[in-house]
């Protein structure tokens, strides 16, 4: 006897009634669902992206930012996902009818950011974490993002970082060391602000220094500290940490500190991509905290 | 010379005599039948094989880099294109469309022509399928790394790459097909099954997730999702535990020389995964926000796959186990069995973890790339590798160059694999515990309590539900550790694989390079005629 035909059948039937069951069924009972009309204004629960926002998200794929952090807060008895302050709620999939594609994500080696807005909306803070993550989140295993901004030249009218007349800046191993971490917020990643560059500026504003220690380097840390270097990391040889750029000549006098160097190079300023401003923007419109209205109500209003 | 050769030869080509006689030994008409069929499968086969052994070497230095990254973040960064968030994917595609999917495809090839008892015909349909599928993966190794993801896991190729795959897949489709409704053989064994529904099965889930999911056609909302995890779970259920499934079910017999244990039970084995296989997929999307009938289908079809996995466990252990004292002598085996057991031991901790209890904490955790490995690596590819070791020789004429070097690449993978797994399911299960949990960090109960009685306190401390979760960086810095370890095993798999090609380019370029000498005939030859399988 011939299976052949047989096992085409078999092969074909048990396949079909599958795609039927986890293609068809979901595509179709899925495809209506509507964003939600606010009461009284033009307002929509969720509001279909902005094009800058829609080109950040373009980015976000692109950076595959889909690898560490997922896009959704689960429901269920076994998980924190609430409990830890990721969203009020769980996800519904009326919060997605405006993703292509969907980025729900399948790995949490960063944060949920799905409500990420909620938590961050600074965008300086968004900034400086792309630029040199680990200068917000010390300890954080997340890439740095420097190739999306760059060094730009600060024009001689302009007001630039007090100049550091302190130290004996690295001028010749800086201007191509791109990659060299820029001054940046303080210990305190919600306070994000820090002296204004330049206010018409689109410039990250950051205070992060670096500074080579020698000899007794816990007494240097220490005196450090005192004089108000919040201590983030040891990179290499050097720290870096936070601190006034304006006052760089006080930790010069530190017994033990041999050089000072602010994060960017005195002259310059970190300026961000379009790319970088896209993926900030699409970042700040990831607020999924409104109430779910039950689809009943939401007929009725209509 | 010739006692050294002689164990030399019988080990490299992979297979013996049968010295129970359980098997009927082949006879010179079969012989030579097998030698017309061998022959004819050289080019096409020949090149699907060497080009899935460069892509392994190309996604495994990827695969190295992506882990550098995860743990030391400033490696490498300045450029975007090495950017972990590219190099992640790319190293998944790469392994999954240059590796394995060729090299399952070489296989296929080669058992489809031995189980239809006919010579390969239109062999110039193969390699030009193989051509493009390689222009394919090329050009989308380019396109991931220029920055042209769609994020979508597991097709991030970009448009004009995944047309190439598909174009090429439907030639070999179409080929597999042709040979099938030509053969000599009527009997239609197992393996061919299996490969019969790999090649039908994959261009509708590939196709059906790149017109809905990645096309201007795409689906609203959460549906993508439910179709991108049905195809993300397929590509693995349907095409590469086939083809996997289908190399064991005849090399096993082949090399131990006696049929496989029950036929019966091959056949459930078969039609009970094509029906609950292809159900999985929505498991990934536990209390996810997707209907929660979609999610209990997937769950059921997950659990229900331990019919066919304890079938198919039977008949492979069964099979192999009297046999075991083999293992120290044939290289093709050791592969062999170690991918049948990882094949039933990760399906069933696959099916464990689709339920709720176990899929919700420890989902998005470190073990889920653990779990991905030991099925597409520790089983796929070791059997694979097996395969390789099986087939080259009958197409070459030529014995492996060295045995030392294929019990290297034999230890370096499988230690590789190992430590991999046990590296990330530790950190994995660590994330799951102190994320969804509230308790107190490992770190501090071992630097407060001692190593044994605080990692006793640690777990006592999740018995009491508290406010706070663990900060989340405090997690991620407890694992850094394992992450290490998986860079170390990267190593080691990298190693293995670098023997492994050295094998496969010198004995392809063997009478140019290396003047390998001819196996024996009667080396290549041995191999006993199998109920089902005479060939």
């Amino acid at each position: 006897m011939n299976f052949g035909p047989l096992l085409f059948l078999g092969i074909f039937l048990t396949f079909a009634v599958a795609w039927i069951g986890m293609v068809f069924m979901p595509a179709s009972s899925l495809k209506d669902i509507k964003a939600a009309q606010v009461e009284a204004s033009a307002v929509t629960n969720p509001r279909p992206y902005t094009g800058q926002e829609q080109l950040g998200r373009g980015i976000y794929q692109r950076e595959g930012c889909v690898y560490c952090h997922t896009q959704q807060i689960r429901g269920g008895k076994y998980n924190n996902d609430v409990e830890r302050g990721w969203g009020s709620r769980r996800s519904h999939p009326q919060d997605y009818i405006y993703d292509y594609p969907v980025l729900l994500g399948t790995a949490r080696t960063g944060p949920d950011l799905v409500n990420i807005a909620a938590r961050q909306s600074n965008e300086n803070w968004l900034h400086t974490h792309f630029y040199d993550p680990q200068l917000i989140t010390p300890g954080s295993v997340m890439a740095p993002f420097s190739f999306l901004y760059t060094l730009r030249k600060i024009d001689a009218s302009a007001p630039a970082f007090s100049a550091p007349s302190v130290a004996p800046v690295a001028t010749a191993s800086a201007p191509a060391s791109s990659p060299a971490p820029a001054t940046a917020p303080a210990s305190s990643p919600t306070s994000a602000t820090a002296p204004p560059a330049s206010p018409a500026s689109d410039a990250l504003k950051f205070n992060f220094v670096f500074v080579t220690l020698s000899g007794d380097t816990a007494k240097a840390l220490a005196d450090l500290k005192s004089a108000g270097f919040a201590l983030i990391e040891q990179r290499g040889h050097r720290h870096v940490g936070a601190f006034d750029p304006a006052a760089l000549a006080k930790l010069q006098i530190i017994p033990g500190v041999t050089k000072v160097e602010p994060y960017v190079q005195p002259g310059y300023e970190i300026v961000p991509t379009d790319d970088a401003k896209n993926m900030v923007k699409y970042l700040k419109s990831l607020d999924h905290n409104y109430a779910i209205v039950p689809a009943a109500a939401n007929g009725s209003a209509k | 010379m010739s006692q050294s050769t002689m164990t030399v030869d019988a080990e490299n080509v992979g297979d013996r005599l049968d010295p129970a006689g359980l098997a009927q030994q082949a006879d010179a008409d079969q012989i030579s039948e097998r030698q017309v069929i061998d022959r004819s499968c050289r080019g096409p086969v020949i090149l699907f094989f060497v080009s899935a052994t460069f892509w392994l070497i190309v996604g495994t230095i990827l695969a190295l880099l992506a882990s550098i990254k995860l743990h030391s973040p400033t490696f490498l960064a300045e450029f975007s294109w090495l950017t972990f968030g590219r190099v992640r994917p790319a190293h998944l595609n790469i392994v999954i469309f240059g590796w394995s999917a060729m090299v399952g495809l070489g296989t296929a090839v080669w058992l489809t022509c031995r189980l239809c008892r006919v010579p390969l015909r239109l062999p110039q349909m193969l390699v030009g399928a193989g051509v493009i599928w390689n222009v394919g993966v090329t050009a989308g190794l380019y396109g991931l790394l220029a920055g042209q993801s769609n994020s979508i896991e597991w097709i991030e190729f970009p448009p004009y790459a995944t047309f190439m795959l598909f174009c090429s897949f439907a030639i070999v489709s179409v080929w597999t097909l042709m040979t099938f409704s030509q053969r000599h053989e009527k009997h239609v064994y197992v393996s061919l099954w299996y490969i019969f529904g790999a090649m039908f099965w994959f261009p509708w889930v590939y196709g059906t997730v790149e017109l809905l999911m990645a096309s201007p056609y795409a689906v609203q909302g959460v549906a993508q999702e439910s179709i991108h995890w049905w195809f993300g779970h397929n590509v693995l259920g349907v095409f590469f535990t086939p083809l996997g499934l289908a190399a064991i079910y005849y090399l096993l017999p082949k090399v131990v020389g006696r049929p496989i244990h029950s036929y019966y039970l091959s056949i459930l084995g078969f039609w009970s995964l094509a029906l609950f296989y292809n159900w999985a997929g929505a498991h990934h999307l536990v209390s996810g926000p997707v209907p929660a009938w979609l999610v209990t289908c997937s769950i059921v079809g997950s659990v229900m796959m331990f019919i066919p996995v304890i079938c198919t466990a039977i008949n492979h252990h069964l099979t192999a186990y009297e046999h075991l004292n083999m293992l120290r002598t044939s290289p093709v085996l050791r592969f062999i069995v170690f991918g049948a057991m990882t094949y039933t031991f990760v399906s069933f901790q696959g099916s464990m973890m689709a339920v709720r209890v176990l899929n919700e904490p420890f989902h998005f955790t470190h073990h889920t790339i653990a779990h991905a490995h030991l099925g597409l690596y520790a089983f796929y590819t070791m059997v694979m590798f097996g395969a390789v070791y099986y087939i080259l020789p009958r197409l070459t004429g030529r014995a492996f160059a060295s045995a030392r070097l294929m019990r290297t690449h034999f230890w370096c993978t499988a230690l590789g694999a190992l430590l991999m797994f046990v590296a990330l399911t530790l950190g994995g299960i660590l994330q799951g515990f102190e994320w969804n949990q509230a308790g107190k960090p490992l770190t501090q109960m071992v630097h407060d309590h001692g190593y044994f009685s605080g990692l006793a306190a640690w777990f006592d401390t999740f018995k009491t539900k508290q406010d706070q979760p663990i900060n989340f960086v405090v997690v991620l810095r407890e694992t850094i550790p394992y992450l290490w370890a998986r860079s170390v095993s990267g190593f080691l798999l990298l190693a293995g694989h670098l023997a492994f090609a050295g094998l496969v380019f010198w004995n392809v370029l063997g009478h140019q390079i290396a003047r390998l000498r001819p196996a024996s005939v009667s080396a290549l030859s041995q191999t006993p005629a199998i109920q089902g399988a005479k060939l």
